[in-house]
């Protein structure tokens, strides 16, 4: 449903915690929460023009007997009412497809449960597929949950970033924390980008709502970003490029998740422009 | 380039697609006939010895393993699958399944395991066709048609038969017959074949000569159609319970594909006929160098039927067109043997004859596809004269077996699941429609505490019929208000400050979810007389849906499905 | 290029959700360009398809339900409009109705003589006297030309009138009403009815000698009656 944020629900403690912080998003950003008890080791997405199989490690499925309590609980403790997703279609009697009409999707790094892969630096496969393909913003939790105070939109004046942008203003406008926005800016004048904000018609809300320009002219990327607020949602635009690509020349995205602690949202190249919120 | 093919006329892209296609399908079937001939031969030599009835069952072991862990693919033997995603998402399959299940396939057929190629090469098949749409970025409509295209060209060149690679696309997985749908699966199935000709040479795979068909053959041939109908019948059930009972006790796929396997490896040091996909056998049995003996004919038949399901509903990768075929030339022969042993004076037309015809009939009735068998058995054989009798065997196979097995066996698993949604039927429209885009929003919301007089103001300046009650601190959705339940209060005016509203809440006005199929939706309203529902979810009130708005967007529905 | 139509225009036009025509563009069922990752129409081959499949368009802004724009029908500025004439003359119907006629303002190219054959014929099937001296005369169906806003045209007699009014009483004020459609024409009769029922109205009316104070008066009754 477009109105809510779709969780898998891992039976662990680590579970547990991307849990929590997918709770504590959907209420700051007022959508509802959707669980998937996944029963089996794989689930398809559909998507408009691919299909996604996402496969699942063991933890996924662990103690399934549990896992619908502990997930009640959790999310209850959280003051939301839960709701899971049972799946309507299957491609194969044990191949279930999850519908993909969403506000976001949280999704851990990556979704195996080898600590190797926890760490930063490191999307999976699928993760990327998912990020490629759909058309809602990638929540992607980080191993503990700690409560975001404040948004910073990395905008570097592409098209995704603007995307990002909007999706970075409605959550800020929605939570009702403040906005930060992040740019490294090479050689072009701070007006340029407030040129492509006001050509999108998002300079009243910018203003409205933006509390501090982390404007960066010189100087190494990587140490910019301690500047960002330890407590903050960052908001980065991805693109559609193959992990092939990604590794070879490295993105602007790639550095900040491989920096950044924070928790993530990621917005892909095939997002609605304007995520369904309220 | 795709900018170009995007601007091209939609049929002339869907032509050109078409034979692009038809070249990746014909390349796939030419593949895996290849490499299954080149596996046989690999295998030939441990035939002889003793262990030599483990064989099917390690293939079987293999394949499955190979299929789930290295591969990470689920799914039966293929043609389910295509027809899943065809009907329900646009045509969507996985790039992995264009060659997943051509690799486990072969490991199954090549170490004897009684099962056909046919399956696999569809959803490969099947899959380039969808990849190349969804490279082009093809909208569902196209993509439909090019996994069409792709079963079509994959069967049509495997078996060296044009015709029937589109009946087959048209009956079986598409549903429809249509014009446009014709065109590009007709391109895919002529290309298909031609690269398969290239490549292979054009020969007909079972050419049989059979001559002198008196009038009194053709009347015979329908005393064939209770045993082929008996026969598919017996095999498609047989199929499933296989399935269902190897499914529930054994729940580790791979040990429940060998010990099929086994059962058919034991099988098969007995009848060594049944093992493999069968091509063998069908051409001796059209050929009429089957060795004589009655039962042996009879037994031959039900043993391959069970080696098949052994193979298949374990867990085994693999297609029934073939076990088909061959089934359907063993119970031929029998009928044949049987007309011989009744009628020993009367000059018959030859065991070819009733073999052919035997096949066109199992097969026509285990696939529910009437067409296809007809298509199939007249170009493989290559026998234009046999065919009012194939068509004859055919058609009434299918209607007999019918009434025992309504769905093909393809169709029967989507049919439980309530997923079998052929085109432009009440249960695909509505399928296609979802309560998000019939919900009308922006009525006005009621509170609890709220007077009559208050409601009927509302009501004269709305049109709505239906008026939800939220509370008003929460804005939890509490009930819903009829327009029509508050008409008996109507002129009553000195009523109007003593009635709440939340005394007007119609309990037999339940809330239907967004989540909801519409299908059950038009039940509910069917149930309670009710024009209007309101749709709630998360205790908020998200709008309402009607009858009238399902009857406009429906009806719309159907118009654009219309081919102008 | 202005005839390009983006996915919300698109799906007002054809009077459907956004999320029916967005799955109508995936499904490749209308013709949509993509550019950028959204989708486009063109509304010349839009409005083709669309006639095409036999399915009728929502042409210009959605009709207006907002109650607040209904509410800015008012009879007394249909009455400023149509203005306030005292000693009309004439001492039949037919007489008075083609004085009325005269007294209204209308754009000049506007058929009078027809105008007044519709009053004539309306009067001919059912009096137009609602009663203690009032007649409502009125086409019986919207004319064509007549202005978007509704206009009253009051015309107090000279000679009281037998008008063959319900309550049999002679009419002293002939209330001209003209608008473009029915629903205005039905918003401004219940709006005069409600007025006239009020008897400290009435007892005013027949001694009225000022325009401005009949619309006075009429603004008063007028947010009675919007209040309910």
């Amino acid at each position: 449903m477009k109105n809510e944020l779709l969780h898998i629900f891992r039976n662990t403690p680590f579970g547990r915690e991307t849990l929590m912080q997918s709770v504590y998003f959907a209420k700051q950003t007022a959508v509802s929460l959707r669980v998937y008890i996944p029963a089996f080791r794989q689930f398809l997405m559909y998507f408009e023009n691919e299909v996604v199989t996402v496969d699942l490690d063991r933890a996924f499925l662990r103690d399934p007997t549990t896992a619908r309590e502990h997930a009640e609980a959790v999310i209850r403790e959280g003051g939301l009412e839960p709701h899971f997703l049972e799946p309507k279609g299957f491609t194969a009697s044990t191949l279930p497809d999850l519908p993909v009409e969403y506000a976001f999707m949280c999704c851990p790094r990556s979704i195996s449960d080898l600590s190797t892969k926890i760490g930063l630096g490191h999307i999976g496969p699928r993760v990327r597929n998912i990020i490629r393909n759909a058309s809602f913003p990638i929540l992607m939790a980080t191993p503990v949950h700690k409560e975001w105070r404040s948004v910073t939109v990395f905008f570097g004046g592409s098209k995704n970033a603007v995307k990002a942008l909007r999706t970075g203003l409605t959550v800020s406008r929605t939570a009702g924390c403040p906005l930060f926005l992040f740019t490294e800016a090479g050689r072009r004048p701070k007006s340029h980008y407030e040129k492509i904000i006001e050509d999108r018609g998002l300079s009243g809300q910018v203003q409205e709502l933006v509390t501090g320009w982390l404007f960066f002219e010189k100087g190494e990327f990587r140490n910019h970003l301690y500047d960002v607020p330890h407590d903050s949602l960052a908001v980065v635009g991805a693109y559609g490029h193959s992990a092939i690509r990604e590794a070879a020349f490295g993105s602007k995205m790639e550095t900040i998740q491989t920096v950044l602690p924070n928790p993530m949202l990621i917005v892909g190249p095939r997002c609605s422009p304007a995520p369904g919120l309220p | 380039m795709r900018t170009l093919f995007q601007n091209a006329n939609d049929r002339f892209q869907l032509v050109l697609m078409g034979a692009v296609v038809g070249v990746g399908g014909g390349l796939a079937a030419v593949l895996l006939n290849r490499s299954l001939e080149e596996l046989a031969e690999f295998f030939q030599p441990f035939w002889n010895r003793g262990y030599a009835f483990l064989l099917p069952a390690l293939g079987a072991v293999l394949s499955t393993l190979c299929l789930t862990y290295l591969l990470k693919d689920v799914g039966g033997h293929g043609v389910p699958d295509v027809i899943y995603s065809v009907t329900r998402r646009g045509g969507l399959l996985r790039f992995r399944s264009s060659f997943s299940r051509l690799i486990a396939c072969c490991l199954t057929i090549a170490s004897g395991g009684s099962a056909g190629p046919e399956g696999p090469v569809v959803i490969s098949g099947g899959s380039i066709g969808s990849n190349i749409a969804s490279f082009f970025r093809l909208r569902d409509r196209q993509r439909v048609l090019l996994v069409g295209g792709g079963a079509a060209a994959a069967i049509a060149s495997i078996f060296n038969a044009p015709v029937a690679g589109i009946a087959f696309s048209l009956e079986a997985i598409l549903g429809e017959w249509t014009p446009t749908n014709l065109i590009t699966i007709a391109v895919a199935s002529a290309v298909g074949t031609e690269v398969s000709r290239l490549l292979q040479g054009n020969q007909i795979p079972f050419e049989g000569r059979i001559v002198g068909i008196g009038n009194l053959d053709v009347l015979a041939c329908l005393g064939l159609v209770l045993f082929t109908s008996v026969g598919s019948v017996c095999f498609v059930r047989l199929l499933r319970g296989v399935r269902r009972v190897s499914g529930a006790r054994i729940p580790w796929s791979w040990i429940r594909a060998g010990c099929g396997g086994l059962l058919v490896g034991l099988i098969g040091m007995v009848l060594p006929d049944v093992l493999g996909e069968g091509y063998g056998t069908i051409h001796r049995a059209i050929e009429g160098q089957y060795p004589p003996g009655l039962l042996i004919v009879g037994l031959l038949a039900a043993a391959k039927i069970v080696s098949t399901c052994l193979t298949i509903g374990t867990g085994g990768m693999g297609g029934i067109f073939a076990p088909c075929l061959v089934v359907g030339s063993f119970v031929g022969l029998f009928y044949g043997r049987i007309l011989g042993v009744l009628f020993p004076t009367v000059h018959w037309a030859g065991e070819g004859y009733f073999a052919l015809l035997g096949m066109a009939g199992v097969l026509s009735s285990v696939l529910q596809a009437p067409m296809t068998g007809i298509f199939l058995i007249t170009e493989i054989t290559g026998s234009y004269q046999v065919l009012v009798s194939v068509v004859l065997v055919s058609v009434m196979s299918v209607t007999l077996s019918h009434v025992f097995e309504p769905f093909s066996v393809y169709h029967q698993d989507l049919a439980e699941q309530g997923d079998l949604l052929r085109p432009r039927t009440d249960r695909r429209l509505l399928s296609e429609l979802d309560i998000f885009e019939l919900l009308e929003t922006g009525c006005p919301r009621l509170h609890p505490e709220m007077r009559l007089r208050e409601f009927v103001d509302i009501v004269r300046e709305w049109g709505s019929r239906l008026f939800p009650v939220e509370d008003a601190k929460t804005g939890e959705y509490l009930g819903a208000v009829r327009a029509d339940d508050v008409r008996s209060y109507l002129f009553n005016t000195h009523l109007y400050d003593t009635i709440l509203v939340e005394q007007l809440i119609d309990s037999n006005t339940p809330a239907v979810s967004p989540d909801d199929a519409l299908d059950e939706v038009m039940d509910i309203f069917e149930a309670r007389h009710v024009s209007s529902l309101p749709v709630v979810h998360d205790r908020r009130f998200l709008g309402v849906i009607s009858k009238t708005t399902i009857l406009d967007r429906y009806r719309k529905e159907l118009i654009v499905q219309e081919e102008i | 290029m202005s005839d390009k139509l983006g996915l919300e225009e698109a799906a007002r036009l054809l009077g459907l959700s956004e999320a029916t025509v967005a799955r109508w563009v995936r499904q490749g069922r209308i013709p949509a360009l993509r550019e950028r990752g959204r989708c486009f129409f063109v509304e010349k081959h839009l409005r083709s398809w669309a006639k095409k499949h036999h399915i009728p368009l929502k042409e210009g802004r959605p009709p207006a339900s907002d109650p607040a724009e209904e509410e800015r029908v008012r009879l007394s500025e249909a009455i400023r409009r149509g203005g306030v004439f005292f000693g009309v003359k004439g001492r039949t119907v037919e007489a008075v109705l083609a004085e009325t006629v005269k007294l209204v303002p209308l754009p000049e190219n506007f058929d009078k003589d027809s105008l007044l054959e519709h009053l004539l014929q309306r009067e001919e099937l059912a009096s137009t006297g609602i009663g203690e001296g009032v007649a409502i005369p009125h086409p019986r169906a919207p004319l064509e030309g007549l202005p978007g806003k509704a206009i009253v045209t009051a015309c107090f007699l000279e000679h009281e009138v037998d008008f063959k009014a319900i309550d049999k009483k002679p009419v002293f004020l002939v209330c001209l009403i003209l608008c473009a459609t029915t629903q205005l024409h039905l918003k401004i009769l219940s709006q005069l009815s409600f007025c006239l029922r009020s008897t400290a109205f009435l007892s005013f009316l027949k001694d009225c000698r000022s325009a401005d104070e009949l619309i006075k008066r009429v603004e008063v009754l007028e947010d009675k009656f919007q209040t309910g």
